[in-house]
Order: structure tokens, then C-alpha cells, then sequence
């Protein structure tokens, strides 16, 4: 069974904030500088919000 | 589709990673960063104090701005890594602001800043012949000259030349007549603490005697020097230790004298520092060299201590602005500044007059007890004053009136982008000063201070707005074997 888009977006977003949030502390404006990381952090919510509404139907 | 999408959702921050990686590493070595007037940036952090900075506007385009109505203003940079220049680029707009510069902080607590030019209206604005050679640029009021190199070979009379972030060349601009022999005995003027005043000499060694006295008005130890430099060279120094008072009990032990042989020079001009605080008072002072003459700044000291009555004191300056301050009721005086009368009314409040005339003017202090602040040079006595420097074209230089045909200046070129102008400024980052900043943790925790300089803005109810800040850092490129290196060397460094 293939994994749903939801739910991939829900850890994808989770790690790679913990990411580049890890990496902004470790070494100042590193990712700032680039793009702001919180981003993912919203992508993380639409993700769980998804991921929710498919168990909700099942 | 789903798999695509899946895909796509891992890319993002795959791609984002090495966005970020790549960035960081900065293979090429240069590295812009930009700040706009209400931008909040993980570099630029803004302009201060807010006392002197507007609330942020906007023009018809949509350009926001600051204006500014202070001098001067700060700016804390925060570098994006390890670079080794700077090339700042800055978008201003002024109507009535003649001077604008931009500076960086090589040690604050010394004050001392870098300053660079960013706008010069004045020179803007003048229609004479120009010879620009990269950022040196010669103004002609008529067509002497052919080539920069003409000029610096064969200058024109000090008086008619003035620079501008440039100095001249000494070896042929000090006319022959002012080495020859005589000596100067400075006796009818007290000065107080550090005095620093230019002499010239054909190659001859000359001797200094200083006699001075340590008035203990304020507590710690007062000790004193005489420092003797020809270019930036140390040539001869001597030193004194404090008298052993260091209490402020005003006592006054004895009157000292220092000796200074000073031999091995070449012909030129040779600076002297007279060293101490403002407990120190320079009662007497000879050389054996014709001409001396003080660096802009003189501190007349009171007499209390030294003598029963105070004495009138002449000076001898061919300043344009000068301003007078004191600090006790008894320096309240009128002061004569050829025949301008200047009223000094109050102790501790400042007093600007502008010079009526051009060239040496007398300068007449009735009971002395007086700083005097000029844009131009003092002796104390007409046959010892000379000038061996061109006019300084300041903010408040009137170019006409003091008869300037020449004009020397480091300018590098500006830009107009719509109603801006773009003025830009280079600084070799190494000596610059970071603030704080924690040594172990790395150049990312300081940051550099750089400084807008604005002269006079406020006595002339003048405005600067800055709309853009675009800063370069640079540094010699990169390989990927450099990278590999670098990472092993602090994987190494953290692990010790």
C-alpha cells in the first residue's frame, strides 16, 4: 500500500524543520538568510490536518 | 500521482538543504546582502539612535526611507562569514546636506572610525574640468594641469589647492624658505594637556625643552611624554613619571622641564606630541627650529598657581571656523578674531565664529582660560606660523572665498537611480573592530559598526534619507578540496 501524500507531508515537514531549525541555532543565519523555516512548520499542520481528515473517512 | 507528489514533498527540502549548504559555503566568495528602510534583516540591524532617525516614509514610487536629522548614525552589521572586503553601496537623497560619508569602527573606545567618502554635493556640483584616475579625481577651475601626475610633480601654491581624502605629497609641497635657521621660545601662553604641533626641518637634528607643571586638580597619576614622529615614524621620545601626587589636592610640587635631542631626521615635516592629561600644564616650550604651529585644536589654560593675574594671549590662525569654549567664570571674556568681537558670555557653552578673512588671523584671548577649536592651524607668534598642508574641503568650505582653483580629491564615482543617489565606500575588513561578539564562538557573533557621518546636519536643520543598503563581502574563491579541508580542521579543533 502506498503511503499517503498527507501523511509524508506530516514527517517530511517535521523532520526538516527540526532540521534547519537545529542549523539556524547551531550556526546563526544559516538558513535565515536563505528562507525562514517555519514554513514547514504550516506545511506540518496542513499535513496532520489531512492526515486526520483520511482517518476520520476510513 | 501520488507517488509524483510524494517525490515532489522530499525534494522540497532536499533541494532547500543544498540551497542552504550551497549558500553558506560561498564557493565564489562574494556574497551581497541588501537592506531596505523598514527591512528586518539577519544582517543589517537598522539604523541608531532612534533619536536621530525618522519613523519610515514612503515616496510616490514606493520607496520607503528614513530620514535622518542627526549626526552621526550607526548601523550594525552582523557579516554573513569570514571575508576580507566590503564594498557598501548606499542609496541617499539630501536637498541641503553637502557632506556625506560612511565609516567603519576601527576601536571605539579611541573614537577612532574609518571615515570614507559617500556624497560630496560640493564636488558634485562644481563645473570645473575633471581627470578622474579610478577613485582619484582632480577638479580644475581652469586648465593648468593635464594629468594628476602634472599636479602632484609641480603643485600650486598650498593655499590654492585643497584635498579631499587625500594627502598630498610632502617632498613637494614644503617651500625651502620655511627650513631655514631661527628658533621658538613660547612663553606668554599656558597650554593644557596633550598638544600636538607640526615643525619643519632641511635634515637637521633640533632640540625641544618643555616646562611644565602638574596642577593635581584631578585624582590619579599625570605622567607626561614628548613624542617626535616624521611620517608615522617614532623618532625621539622622552617620558616623565607623575610628581607622586595622585590625590586631587591641587598642589602644585615644582615646575619640571623635559629635554628632547632629536637627531637622524630627514628634510621635511616633523609632528611632536606633547603627551599628558589636563592636570599637566605646558608653561613653556622652545625649539630650535624656526616654525611651529598647532594642530587645530589649542587649550589656553588658566594661570591659578603660576601667576597672580591672568594674561592676555594672542594666537595666530588661518582658520575659517573656530569655535570657543570655557569653563569658568573667569574665561568669561570678549575675544577678538581680527576685528570680529566675540562675546563669550557663559562658562560651558560653546561658541562658533566664522573668519571674515582669508589667510593668518590674529586672535586675541584677554584672560586666556579658553579651548579654541579650528578647521586650520595656530602658532603664537606671526613669524613662526606656516601651513604645510592644502585646504581641508570640509562641509563648510567656501571655495571662492579662500581663492581654491585645485582640488584633489578620493571620490569614487557615484550613480543616479531615480531620485537616489548611489554613493559607494571599500573596507579591508581585518583591522575593523566587531562588537558583541564572543572570540570562541566565531566571526558570526560580532558585528561591525560602520557609521554615517552627516557634519554639522543639525546646525544647518538638514535631512539625509536613506532608502538602501547593499553590502559585497568578499573573499578569494573556494574549491571543494579548500571546503573538505576547512571542515576537517574544526571536526579537528572541536575534538582537542
Amino acid at each position: 500500500m502506498k503511503t499517503s501524500v498527507a501523511k509524508t507531508l506530516t514527517y517530511t515537514s517535521l523532520l526538516s524543520w527540526m532540521v534547519f531549525v537545529i542549523l539556524e541555532l547551531l550556526v546563526p543565519t544559516m538558513v535565515t538568510r536563505v528562507f525562514n523555516p517555519h514554513w514547514f512548520l504550516l506545511l506540518f499542520l496542513i499535513g496532520v490536518i489531512g492526515w486526520y481528515n483520511q482517518l476520520v473517512r476510513k | 500521482m501520488k507517488t509524483f507528489l510524494n517525490t515532489l514533498i522530499i525534494l522540497v527540502p532536499l533541494c532547500l538543504f543544498t540551497w542552504v549548504a550551497w549558500t553558506y559555503l560561498d564557493v565564489d566568495g562574494i556574497n551581497t546582502i541588501t537592506w531596505e528602510a523598514e527591512d528586518n534583516s539577519p544582517f543589517v540591524h537598522g539604523l541608531r539612535p532612534a533619536g536621530r532617525v525618522g519613523a519610515v516614509q514612503i515616496t510616490e514610487d514606493g520607496d520607503a526611507y528614513y530620514s535622518i536629522d542627526g549626526d552621526p548614525v550607526y548601523l550594525s552589521v552582523t557579516p554573513p562569514g569570514n571575508y576580507e572586503t566590503v564594498d557598501i553601496r548606499t542609496w541617499v537623497r539630501t536637498e541641503n546636506q553637502p557632506v556625506i560619508e560612511f565609516g567603519a569602527t576601527v576601536d571605539a573606545v579611541a573614537g577612532q572610525v574609518d571615515l570614507r567618502p559617500l556624497v560630496n554635493k560640493t564636488l558634485d556640483a562644481l563645473n570645473w574640468i575633471q581627470t578622474r584616475r579610478d577613485s582619484l579625481v582632480l577638479y580644475q577651475r581652469h586648465a593648468d594641469y593635464g594629468e594628476i601626475s602634472d599636479v602632484l610633480q609641480d603643485p600650486p601654491p598650498l593655499s590654492s589647492i585643497a584635498t579631499y581624502h587625500y594627502t598630498l605629497p610632502e617632498e613637494n609641497s614644503v617651500p625651502r624658505a620655511w627650513t631655514g635657521n631661527g628658533s621658538v621660545r613660547q612663553t606668554q601662553v599656558s597650554l593644557r594637556g596633550f598638544h600636538e604641533f607640526v615643525t619643519v626641518t632641511n635634515g637637521r637634528g633640533f632640540s625641544i625643552d618643555a616646562m611644565y607643571m602638574d596642577m593635581n586638580r584631578n585624582p590619579g597619576e599625570d605622567p607626561v611624554a614628548i613624542r617626535v614622529f616624521q611620517g608615522n615614524e617614532l623618532v625621539a621620545e622622552v617620558h616623565a613619571e607623575d610628581d607622586g601626587v595622585v590625590n586631587d589636592t591641587n598642589a602644585a610640587l615644582d615646575r619640571r622641564t623635559l629635554h628632547l635631542d632629536v637627531v637622524g631626521l630627514r628634510a621635511g615635516l616633523v609632528k611632536v606630541e606633547l603627551n599628558a592629561d589636563n592636570d599637566v600644564y605646558w608653561r613653556e616650550l622652545s625649539t630650535t627650529l624656526p616654525m611651529l604651529t598647532y594642530s587645530k585644536n589649542v587649550f589656553v589654560g588658566d594661570e591659578v598657581g603660576y601667576l597672580d593675574d591672568p594674561r592676555s594671549v594672542t594666537l595666530w590662525t588661518d582658520a575659517q571656523h573656530i569655535t570657543l569654549f570655557t569653563r569658568h567664570a573667569e574665561g568669561v571674556q570678549t575675544v577678538i578674531l581680527g576685528d570680529q568681537q566675540v562675546e563669550i558670555a557663559v562658562p560651558h557653552e560653546q561658541y562658533s565664529v566664522e573668519n571674515q578673512h582669508v589667510g593668518v588671523t590674529r586672535l586675541t584671548i584677554p584672560k586666556g582660560d579658553l579651548l579654541v577649536v579650528t578647521d586650520g592651524r595656530i602658532a603664537f607668534s606671526q613669524e613662526a606660523f606656516f601651513n604645510p598642508y592644502p585646504v581641508q574641503l570640509s562641509d563648510r568650505i567656501n571655495l571662492n572665498k579662500l581663492g581654491v582653483d585645485t582640488i584633489l580629491a578620493t571620490y569614487p564615482q557615484t550613480t543616479q537611480d531615480g531620485p537616489w543617489t548611489v554613493g559607494q565606500a571599500t573596507f579591508w575588513l581585518p583591522p575593523l573592530e566587531k562588537e558583541g561578539g564572543d572570540a570562541d564562538q566565531g566571526l558570526n557573533d560580532g558585528s561591525y559598526r560602520f557609521v554615517l557621518s552627516l557634519p554639522n546636519i543639525a546646525e544647518r536643520g538638514a535631512t539625509v534619507d536613506v532608502h538602501k543598503i547593499e553590502m559585497t563581502f568578499t573573499r578569494s574563491p573556494r574549491s571543494v578540496g579548500d571546503i573538505w579541508q576547512r571542515l576537517v580542521e574544526k571536526l579537528l579543533r572541536k575534538n582537542t
